[in-house]
C-alpha cells in the first residue's frame, strides 16, 4: 500500500518535472489564419438564381397581360392563321424515316432499364457531389 | 487572462467572433499539442495534427452539446486524430515491452534523478515516457499532469473505469522500470 502511494507521488513528481511540450511560437495565428480562409471559402460561394426577381416580376406581368388580352378579345384568334397555308406539314408527317428500323422487344426493354439506371446513377452521383 | 468558463468563449465563437476562439487554442495548445507529441512521437507531425484538430473543432463547435468539459471533447479529437496518423503511417509501435513489475527503491530512483541537471533529467523522464504505450502515456500525462478526473480520462480514451486503473497502475510501475534501466548506467558512470 505504502509502494503504491509512493509509486504515485513518483509519478506525480516526474509528470510534472518534464511538464508540457511547446508548440511553435506562432501555433494561435497559423490555426486562425487558416480559419480565416475557410470562412472566406463559405462566404464566398453565393448562389444567385438563374431568373432574378425582377426577371420573374416582367414574366408575370406578361403572363397576365397575355391573359387580360385573351379575356377581353374576340372569340375568333387575334392572329389570323388561316392566312398561311400549313398544309406542307402533312406532306412532311406523312414520310416516315423509321419506317425500315424495328427493334426487338428484348432490346426496347434493355434500352428503358439502361436509361433508368442512368436516371439512378445521376441522382447518387450528384449526393456525392454535393 | 480572463477567468470566463469556456461556454462563455464558445458562445462568443458560435457568434462568428473568432478572437474568442484565439483564447481557447491558447489555453488548450499546449495540452493538446502534448498530447499528440507523445502518441506520433514527430514534432512536425505533432504540429500539424494539432492545428487540424483546432480547425476541426472550430468547424465542428455546433455538434458541441457541453454534456462534457471543452477540454474533454478536444483531447478526444486529437487522441484519435494522433492515432489515426499513427494507422496511416503504419507505424510501428516501439513501446517496450515489460513484464516485471517494479520493486526497486523509488527514494535511491528519485535521489539519482536529482543529481541530473534539469535539462538531462527531462531528457531521460522524455524518452521514457516515449518507450510507453500510446494509452499509458495519455492516461499518466492527463491524470498526473492535468489532474483529470478518472471518469473524464475514460470518456477521452473511451475505455471502462476498471480499465483505465488497472492501465494507469502498471503504466507507473512500468515508467519507473524503464527509468531505472536508463538511470543505472548513468549513476555506475558517475562512480
Amino acid at each position: 500500500m505504502k509502494q503504491d502511494k509512493n509509486i504515485d507521488d513518483f509519478s506525480k513528481y516526474l509528470l510534472k518535472d518534464v511538464g508540457l511540450e511547446k508548440p511553435s511560437s506562432n501555433f494561435v495565428a497559423k490555426v486562425i489564419n487558416t480559419i480565416n480562409i475557410e470562412n472566406s471559402k463559405v462566404s464566398n460561394v453565393v448562389y444567385k438564381p438563374i431568373i432574378s426577381k425582377i426577371g420573374w416580376f416582367f414574366i408575370a406581368i406578361s403572363f397576365i397581360g397575355l391573359m387580360i388580352v385573351l379575356y377581353f378579345s374576340n372569340t375568333e384568334s387575334i392572329i389570323q392563321f388561316s392566312v398561311i397555308d400549313l398544309s406542307f406539314f402533312d406532306k412532311l408527317m406523312a414520310i416516315n424515316i423509321f419506317e425500315n428500323i424495328k427493334l426487338s422487344k428484348i432490346f426496347s426493354f434493355s434500352f428503358m432499364l439502361f436509361s433508368l439506371l442512368v436516371l439512378v446513377q445521376l441522382h447518387f452521383i450528384k449526393k456525392i457531389l454535393q | 487572462m480572463s477567468n470566463k468558463p469556456d461556454e462563455y468563449y464558445i458562445n462568443q465563437t458560435l457568434n462568428g467572433n473568432v478572437n474568442a476562439y484565439a483564447f481557447l487554442i491558447e489555453k488548450y495548445k499546449h495540452m493538446v499539442f502534448t498530447l499528440s507529441i507523445r502518441i506520433v512521437k514527430n514534432r512536425e507531425e505533432a504540429e500539424e495534427i494539432s492545428q487540424d484538430v483546432f480547425v476541426k473543432a472550430y468547424t465542428n463547435l455546433k455538434s458541441f452539446k457541453g454534456d462534457s468539459k471543452f477540454s474533454t471533447w478536444i483531447y478526444k479529437i486529437v487522441y484519435y486524430a494522433s492515432l489515426d496518423v499513427i494507422k496511416r503511417n503504419k507505424k510501428q509501435i516501439n513501446s517496450e515491452n515489460i513484464d516485471e513489475i517494479y520493486e526497486g527503491d523509488l527514494g535511491v530512483l528519485q535521489d539519482a534523478l536529482s543529481y541530473l541537471e534539469e535539462k538531462e533529467r527531462k531528457s531521460i523522464i522524455k524518452k521514457s515516457l516515449l518507450k510507453l504505450n500510446e494509452d499509458e502515456q495519455v492516461i499518466l500525462t492527463l491524470y498526473y499532469f492535468e489532474e483529470m478526473p478518472l471518469k473524464e480520462i475514460s470518456e477521452v480514451v473511451n475505455l471502462s473505469l476498471d480499465n483505465i486503473k488497472v492501465k494507469l497502475f502498471r503504466a507507473r510501475k512500468k515508467l519507473a522500470t524503464i527509468l531505472e534501466h536508463v538511470i543505472e548506467p548513468k549513476t555506475i558512470n558517475l562512480k
